[in-house]
């Protein structure tokens, strides 16, 4: 631990920590680019760097994007990411008042305060959890792996076979190559590109950052003039450090909802600060200016979009299950690094995981430092014109894909993952699944066949009581929510 | 909306019809778990098409972006497909024509078709950008990218200067 301590305070990585804040705030504030986004579009630049670096440069742009977005949300009532519309709430209500500054300043200490409480979350609640995970076999490893299909799949808010769909489909395009038990090649029609799957790296650009280009594109045909931007008087420091001291289980309870939340498959920090503010409401019953305006309301908010990115890293350090979107995109960083996230990288790669999660600490207080000092000066990004943002997306994009393996046939998939994430949306089928499908894909194969040679019937599955808790769960879970849809519970019918 | 719905889930389908056309070339103890996600994707976006047949699926409104690209004036749609045709085009060009003449004249192509207010300023940033990303490519992250004239004049030039 003291060694990780140590490495995440070289310069380098302190460089690396101030670089990935700095990105991610911009990217989180430009409305229309989300934290996946601008980890996908940085994943290659990883390449430059050892894996601790790049992991450090990108847990600070997935923290900073995730602040970044409460930026303009606060000052133009434009969330720069779906994960700051809460704020837009509190926060603009605010600025419109003249309280920017105060808006603005509250949003980055309740940020920096429910990332820290996060990474320590993360630094204490992740060994235990890989420890645990290291007694699994196959059994338990299948009986995971299929909960974490399972919660994706009832937690989207599209019609569940559709999202069922996304998912198989996900675990058929996974397929694609050669398989991780025999080395047979499969589906790959005599190309020499496909034997080793489509490069998911590729498929995430395209899934994540080359179709904003295209709606961003599309914005920028209509674009009007840039938004006006007024910041109001100065914040005081002293006087926003006091909430601290005033308000402290408001910072407590919400960091602990975002780590809980995040934790949880698909949860992201879209949904954590709504769940967070309206809890926050009971126990702030008497503030009038709850909901347009209120500084408990914008913690709440903040801290737990914040204290959610921790808790994403969670499933994903210990048990190589990413939490949400940008989680996944992780995960591509960590295997282009040669890194099979999972219990086995706290055995063979200590170091590196506890120099991220001091890292991890460090990007969230300069993230703080950062929003009190500097916000109104990012806010410059907002003026950026949107065709100069679809291009630079697109060429980035472009070349992204190409820099992984210096190949052509990789920008083709990018561009044809771009056209599946356009008409999926079309069709309202979901592309989170799709995308823990193919990254879980191959474990959860190989897990399985060693799952079905080796168990004589089924009562030895049965027989294991880890196995039989998440496929309970799993059970449970699947058909409360086919019931409760069936009984109007979602927002969209069943497809 | 529901042609596009039906068209587009018996399209899944038929990949994975497709896929499973592929399965007697794959080794026996290599084709087990395929042919489960296969079962699955066929079933599962079938029944879906089926429902949209029906009409059992509901009408659910479409997404709001894509709702605007659709209903938006010719012109814009226009533009929006020329921009897109710019970058299929950088794909295709790139491994002909060089990667710095490729990128400037996408990124200006682009900048052209998304009415930046100032050609002038469109064709610098092409310029420049072009240049960066390529000394970037040749001397930092020494990705080998497909050669042109310019670009090699580039590599002899920065090979001079270090030498």
């Amino acid at each position: 631990m003291l060694e990780g301590l140590l490495a995440a305070i070289s310069p380098t990585a302190l460089f690396m920590e101030i670089v990935g804040v700095v990105i991610g705030i911009i990217f989180g504030a430009i409305p229309g680019l989300t934290a996946t986004l601008a980890i996908a579009l940085f994943v290659p630049v990883t390449f430059l760097m050892s894996a601790e670096n790049g992991m450090i440069m990108l847990g600070g742009i997935y923290a900073g994007a995730i602040f970044g977005g409460s930026i303009s949300a606060i000052l133009v009532d434009v969330p720069g990411t779906p994960a700051s519309i809460v704020t837009g709430w509190e926060g603009h209500a605010m600025a419109r008042e003249g309280r920017a500054p105060w808006a603005l300043g509250t949003a980055a200490l309740a940020s920096g305060t429910g990332g820290v409480i996060s990474a320590l979350a993360l630094m204490f609640l992740t060994p235990p959890l890989a420890s645990f995970a290291l007694t699994f076999g196959p059994p338990e490893y299948c009986a995971l792996l299929l909960f974490s299909f399972a919660v994706v799949v009832v937690m989207m808010e599209t019609p569940l076979l559709r999202s069922l769909l996304s998912a198989a489909l996900g675990l058929l395009i996974a397929t694609i190559g050669l398989d991780p038990v025999m080395g047979a090649a499969r589906f790959t029609f005599g190309e020499v590109h496909l034997y080793s799957g489509f490069n998911m790296v590729a498929v995430l650009i395209g899934f994540f950052c080359m179709n904003q280009a295209v709606y961003l594109a599309f914005e920028s045909l209509g674009e009007t003039e840039g938004p006006a931007i007024d910041f109001g008087g100065e914040n005081s420091s002293l006087a926003l450090l006091k909430t601290l001291v005033v308000q402290p289980f408001t910072y407590l309870r919400s960091s602990v909802i975002g780590i809980f939340l995040g934790i949880l498959p698909a949860v992201g920090p879209v949904t954590t600060p709504f769940v967070a503010h309206a809890l926050e409401r009971r126990f702030n019953a008497k503030d009038e200016k709850y909901g347009k305006g209120s500084t408990a309301g914008l913690i709440a908010a903040e801290a737990s979009n914040s204290a959610n990115v921790g808790g994403s890293l969670v499933p994903l350090i210990s048990l190589g299950i990413p939490g949400s979107g940008a989680a996944a995109v992780f995960i591509g960083a960590l295997t282009l690094h040669g890194l099979q996230p999972g219990p086995l990288l706290f055995v063979n790669q200590p170091v590196l995981i506890y120099t991220f999660f001091w890292g991890f600490v460090a990007i969230n207080l300069f993230m703080m430092v950062f929003g009190l000092y500097g916000a109104r000066y990012f806010a410059v990004v907002l003026k950026l014109p949107q065709s100069m943002l679809a291009t630079f997306i697109a060429v980035f994009s472009i070349l992204g894909a190409f820099a992984i393996d210096n190949s052509l046939f990789d920008v083709g998939v990018m561009l044809g993952a771009t056209a599946v994430a356009i008409w999926f949306r079309a069709l309202k089928i979901p592309i989170l699944p799709i995308v823990m499908a193919m990254i879980l894909g191959p474990l959860f194969e190989q897990q399985a066949v060693v799952l079905a040679t080796t168990s004589e019937s089924l009562g030895n599955v049965l027989a294991r009581p880890i196995a039989d808790v998440f496929l309970a769960i799993t059970v449970a879970m699947v058909v409360y929510a086919v019931f409760k849809r069936r009984t109007g519970g979602s927002a969209v019918p069943m497809g | 909306m529901r042609i596009f719905n039906v068209a587009s889930f018996a399209i899944i389908t038929g990949f994975g019809l497709l896929l499973a056309l592929q399965l007697p070339g794959i080794s026996p103890a290599a084709r087990t778990y395929p042919l489960v996600m296969i079962v699955l994707v066929v079933v599962s976006s079938a029944v879906v098409a089926v429902r949209e047949v029906a009409g059992w699926a509901g009408k659910a409104p479409l997404d709001g972006k894509l709702n605007a690209i659709l209903t938006a004036p010719s012109a814009r749609q226009l533009r929006l497909a020329a921009f897109v045709a710019v970058w299929l085009a950088y794909w295709w060009v790139l491994p002909v024509i060089g990667f710095m003449i490729a990128t400037a004249l996408a990124i200006f192509a682009s900048l052209y078709v998304l009415k930046t207010r100032s050609l002038l300023l469109a064709a610098l940033v092409a310029a420049v950008f072009a240049i960066l990303f390529s000394v970037l490519f040749t001397t930092v992250l020494y990705v080998p990218v497909p050669l042109g004239a310019l670009d090699e004049a580039l590599i002899e030039w920065i090979y001079a200067l270090q030498h």
